[in-house]
């Protein structure tokens, strides 16, 4: 199977098709895999994350639209303009899918164009439109005015990309939407896109990805063992049920649900924004991507109220943590409402709130004098009427519009909790790693996290390496998140070499919690003619994706930052179970073995590593 | 003396309450406590044990926040005021 790779050049407004075979395709599979090996090899060092020399690949890989294993995703990878390093995305929904069905296994939006534009791939017909009444347009009305022009309104018929106007503003959190209510969000890549002029991508046609497959009785008859073990696992079936926010309850009582921007590890009415209270109240189906048995999306309505808000897709745990438990705001409507808002203009729902709730610290600060005088004075006055205070629900919500459209304190808010903390004096109020703010765990009270987080090539994640698996939930086994076990170093590498295979090939990472590396050998034989793959090269591909990734950011010159936010490292929490736990005995435990199993120096590959995952082109950036 | 019992996840849809306080006396065990709650809500029974009587992994039990496994197991003493938490499967 040859991967079509579809470059457009918005500079000339043209494009052309690479077809790239099993040389390349075997090593790096496709997704996340394939974006990072072109990205080194393509975006110069130093490159603008803005500028024309950075480029956008929309990724999907051989298993997507292809059978039921929840294939229905793609990725994206750029120069993320919140890191400065790779950047890289995953999404579900129908785009995806889409886009193989349109023609192509993946785009590269190369240059820049002058004025705004959205592209149309029908049937591999690559045709450019003019975008200049979309632009300054939410997410939601972009694919109205889309799906009118193309004239088809079934939205189970074709399927956009698009940037809302937190990315024409060049917010660095800014989040790739598709199908109105999924995002690749993470790292800012949005805006990348719309700095090439980039508004949207509507992608239809009839192209057939299974019968492209090697051996299509063979695929399905593999795939049916696939679907059968994720159907009737027991974390599929909760995760239909009640969505991932069911960890809201479990997180809480294991004291590990930051809250008050990272100075507490329980929040006293977790319960308020549960998943058990979301089914209880504004949840009114579950809905799934393309070819998925699990179903885990949530659809929502708030009827009544202040926070009234149209039917529409989630809210998410991360984005109710985000928003709700580090910012204390404990009415679910209000979560609800915003998080449709930022689907609307395009936010990452974890950066956002995350950056809300470093805003609320620093107000608090500036009130009691804590900040620099004149910071604390400008931050005041920035702030207005808007009253960011811990619990405020208001303020939340009027900063998603106020960050979109860069308005007073808002345009500060867009740039992520970083470059805001930083920029009001008081830098420890950013809880990130890389730039990228941390996700919904904390690692003083699950200590894998600490380690899975510092070593996270793109930066503040739990998607590199899901630790909370075996430290919490008891897959594959059970570990005490309280204590440093080395075995868990092995752990945290063999997820981040897993899980960079599972998002090039692509499928959703719920299917881990049921499936392993072996149940993958069937389906990539059959799909793609190679009978003698096995777990092994499977693992290897791996890490040799996941070294890839590495070596873009020691090429920037940040191969040496595996380390966590102060705050995690020197404060300890002051409450829960893990009262008194700080990151400092897990990092400094942990990083030396996994350094020593990953063939790394001081977070650089070593070159036997790179030779021995077959990288010997890249070995010039080690020397 | 009273403990606190949260119901989380797929074991909050059999149980259809989210919190409740419950009445023990000294040497009090969660095996003791999960027998009783079995009692009053059967289908649990179901969802919490395998086939040979096993607990099933992917359920977890924590004693104010922590998972048995890493205390005393179904041994685990209860005093007044701990909060034990049943936990559903879950993923995210
Ligand atoms: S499990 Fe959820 S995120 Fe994954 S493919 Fe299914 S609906 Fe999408």
């Amino acid at each position: 199977m040859k991967f079509k790779l579809l470059r457009i050049d918005l500079t000339r407004m043209t494009s052309k098709v690479d077809e790239l075979g099993d040389d390349v395709i075997r090593k790096y599979i496709g997704g996340r895999g394939l974006g990072a090996y072109l990205a080194l090899k393509e975006i110069p060092k130093g490159a603008d994350p803005f500028g024309p020399e950075n480029k956008v690949y929309i990724l999907t890989g051989p298993l997507v639209g292809t059978a039921s294993v929840e294939s229905g995703r793609y990725h994206v990878v750029a120069k993320s303009p919140l890191t400065g390093i790779l950047g890289d995305a995953n999404s579900g929904g129908q785009f995806g899918p889409w886009l193989r069905f349109a023609g192509y296994d993946g785009v590269v939006l190369e240059g820049k164009s002058e004025d705004p534009v959205w592209i149309s791939i029908t049937n591999g017909e690559v045709k450019f439109h003019d975008a200049k009444k979309m632009w300054g347009k939410g997410v939601i009305h972009t694919e109205k005015m889309i799906r009118d022009e193309v004239g088809i309104h079934d939205e189970s018929i074709g399927s956009i990309l698009s940037v809302g106007p937190a990315a024409e503003n060049l917010s660095r959190i800014a989040a790739v939407m598709n199908d109105k209510y999924r995002a690749a969000g993470r790292a800012g890549l949005a805006s990348v896109i719309a700095s090439k002029g980039v508004k949207a991508i509507w992608a239809y046609g009839n192209r057939k990805p299974t019968e492209e497959l090697y051996d299509r009785k063979g695929f399905f008859d593999e795939a049916k063992k696939v679907i059968e073990k994720i159907k009737n696992h027991d974390i599929s079936k909760a995760l239909h049920q009640f969505g991932t926010a069911v960890l809201v309850n479990i997180i809480n009582e294991h004291g590990a649900f930051p809250t008050r921007n990272w100075q507490q590890g329980t929040f006293d009415k977790a319960y308020e924004i549960s998943g058990e209270k979301l089914a209880d109240t504004y949840l009114k189906a579950r809905k799934g991507c393309w070819g998925c048995v699990i179903l885990c999306s949530r659809v929502s309505e708030v009827e009544e109220g202040p926070f009234i808000t149209p039917l529409s897709e989630g809210p998410e745990y991360e984005t109710i943590w985000a928003n709700g438990g580090t910012t204390m705001i404990s009415e679910l409507a209000a979560l609800v409402k915003a998080n449709y808002l930022m689907n609307d203009m395009g936010f990452d729902t974890i950066s956002f709130g995350s950056t809300v709730a470093a805003l609320m610290e620093l107000y608090e600060r500036a009130l009691k004098g804590e900040l620099p005088e004149e910071k604390a004075k400008e931050l005041i006055e920035l702030a207005g009427d808007v009253n960011p205070v811990f619990g405020n629900p208001h303020a939340l919500i009027q900063l998603i519009w106020m960050a979109a459209y860069r308005n007073r304190i808002g345009d500060y808010v867009a740039e992520g909790a970083m470059r805001l903390a930083e920029y009001f004096g008081y830098p420890e109020a950013a809880i990130h790693v890389r730039g990228m703010e941390l996700p919904a765990y904390d690692p003083r009270g699950i200590n894998s996290m600490a380690l899975s987080y510092a070593t996270s090539n793109r930066g503040g994640c739990h998607l590199r390496a899901y630790a909370v698996s075996f430290d919490v939930l008891g897959v594959p086994k059970k570990f005490d998140p309280l204590v440093v076990d080395y075995e868990k170093v092995e752990l945290v590498k063999m997820q981040q070499d897993y899980f960079a295979f599972i998002d090039s090939v692509i499928v959703c990472k719920f299917n881990t919690f049921s499936t392993g590396p072996e149940d993958y050998i069937g389906l990539m034989k059959t799909a793609m003619g190679w009978e003698d793959y096995s777990v092994e090269e499977l693992m290897t591909t791996g890490e040799r994706i996941y070294n890839v990734e590495r070596l873009f950011a020691v090429r920037e010159g940040h191969g040496y930052q595996d380390t966590l936010p102060k705050r995690l490292m020197e404060t300890p929490l002051p409450d829960g179970p893990a009262k008194g736990k700080t990151t400092k005995e897990a990092i400094e435990k942990y990083l030396p073995e996994y350094y020593r199993i990953r063939g790394w120096s001081d977070g650089k590959p070593l070159p036997e590593t790179l030779d021995k995952l077959g990288l010997q082109e890249f070995k010039y950036i080690l020397s | 003396m009273y403990i606190k019992v949260r119901y989380f996840g797929l074991v909050y849809s059999v149980t259809g309450i989210y919190e409740e306080e419950i009445l023990i006396e000294d040497g009090y065990t969660i095996s003791r406590l999960i027998k009783d709650i079995v009692d009053r809500f059967e289908d649990l029974s179901r969802l919490l044990f395998l086939e040979d009587g096993s607990l099933n992994p992917l359920y977890r039990i924590t004693v104010n926040g922590r998972d048995i496994e890493h205390l005393d197991g179904l041994e685990t003493r209860l005093s007044g005021g701990d909060v034990v938490a049943l936990i559903g499967p879950a993923g995210g």
